[in-house]
């Protein structure tokens, strides 16, 4: 699994990994790659005694910042077939997931998953701040919760296409003119700024916790032409 | 009126007309990330008007202290110290609250005290770090 890379992680213990621009770059580009290194390197901790706060602190800082998405989905289902130490390592996936990507990350987590992990009290923790409306201790709400989910991911994936048909400057500058109006649409407007310009995710400038889309936007190249009576409206 | 102009007016209307929904450690809220990205937008103007330097008092001190910044970036610092000068006693409450529970329940102590050198008295934050060592103990 990954063998080349565990010189890589033995020599750098993987602190540099996602702060080094060419590697970041190189990384950013290749999903399997991502994926052998981080396996190699959760093997390579899982491989130590206990999952200790260093381990935890390794994988917030060097780690997850070079994860996407579906890496972390991807992670996921390995940690449950391979490693020791998983309800930690679980744990943390779920609030890096949950923290990178929102509330809707737990709907992208394959329900076998989340049957397994929801008495983890980390996880079992975010589940109830965030889904508590749907209260998954309660037998009679989980078809609601379960159906709501697939409804709201189902929308989500038509209005996150409908969204990305729309260029990312045009989006952003109908959000900031209902801005004016309407206070709420900051919620959209971060999410927009999340991305790069390109409806490309890309996360906080380490330095300064500025959204990347805040350093595009104003950019003359960047500038809406057109205008939409409406942006998507979001549940 | 630019982008840039139009994002910060709403950012500054979103920290004043709203809050975070967050009242416990360890906690965020959609509306507390949003706020922190609006904080760490206008971090320049927060103290010099004083609407928003209200607001920011007493609706979002906690968003910034539990707030997750990788590596106690610049712009969370600058933050943290306007928290201090707004309200002391809110701020280093909310620290020690934060800190506590990071080391003994989240994902360790040292990630809530970076950045916090800055703003702590030197007693406060022996005291924070011996809290720390107790409980990593």
């Amino acid at each position: 699994m990954g063998a080349e890379w565990l010189p890589v992680v033995a020599r750098t213990d993987g602190w540099s990994l996602s702060a080094t621009p060419e590697i970041a770059t190189v990384l950013a580009q290749s999903p399997r790659i991502r994926e052998n290194l981080t396996a190699t390197v959760i093997e390579h901790l899982s491989r130590r005694d206990t999952w200790q706060h260093s381990s935890a602190l390794f994988f917030w800082q060097g780690v997850f910042p070079i994860l996407q998405e579906d890496d972390l989905l991807w992670l996921m289902d390995m940690v449950i077939t391979v490693l020791r130490n998983e309800q930690a390592i679980a744990s943390s996936l779920f609030q890096t997931g949950f923290r990178w990507f929102g509330p809707e990350f737990f709907a992208s987590i394959p329900n076998p998953f989340l049957a397994a992990y929801k008495d983890v009290p980390k996880i079992h923790e975010l589940l109830d701040i965030h889904l508590e409306a749907w209260d998954l201790d309660k037998q009679w709400v989980r078809k609601i919760k379960a159906d709501h989910l697939r409804s709201t991911r189902l929308q989500r994936q038509i209005q996150s296409q409908e969204e990305k048909q729309i260029p990312w400057p045009t989006a952003v500058q109908m959000a900031l003119e209902r801005l004016s109006t309407d206070s709420q649409i900051w919620l959209f407007v971060c999410q927009y700024l999340a991305y790069d310009g390109d409806w490309k995710p890309s996360p906080l400038s380490a330095e300064n916790d500025m959204p990347v889309g805040w350093l595009i936007i104003g950019d003359p190249k960047n500038t809406c032409l057109g205008r939409c009576k409406n942006i998507p409206n979001r549940a | 009126m630019t982008q840039k102009t139009l994002a910060l007016a709403g950012a500054r209307i979103f920290l004043i007309e709203h809050e975070p929904h967050v009242a416990e450690p360890g906690k965020l809220t959609n509306y507390s990330l949003a706020g922190y990205t609006a904080a760490a937008l206008l971090v320049g103007q927060i103290e010099s008007a004083a609407e928003l330097a209200v607001a920011f008092r007493d609706k979002w001190i906690r968003t910034v202290v539990q707030h997750w910044s990788g590596n106690a970036s610049d712009t969370k610092r600058a933050l943290l110290r306007i928290c201090r000068r707004l309200d002391p006693a809110q701020t280093l409450g909310l620290l020690r609250e934060c800190i506590l529970y990071e080391a003994t329940t989240g994902q360790g102590a040292i990630l809530a005290t970076e950045g916090v050198e800055e703003i702590t008295d030197e007693e406060v934050l022996a005291m924070l770090w011996g809290m720390y060592y107790c409980a990593e103990s």
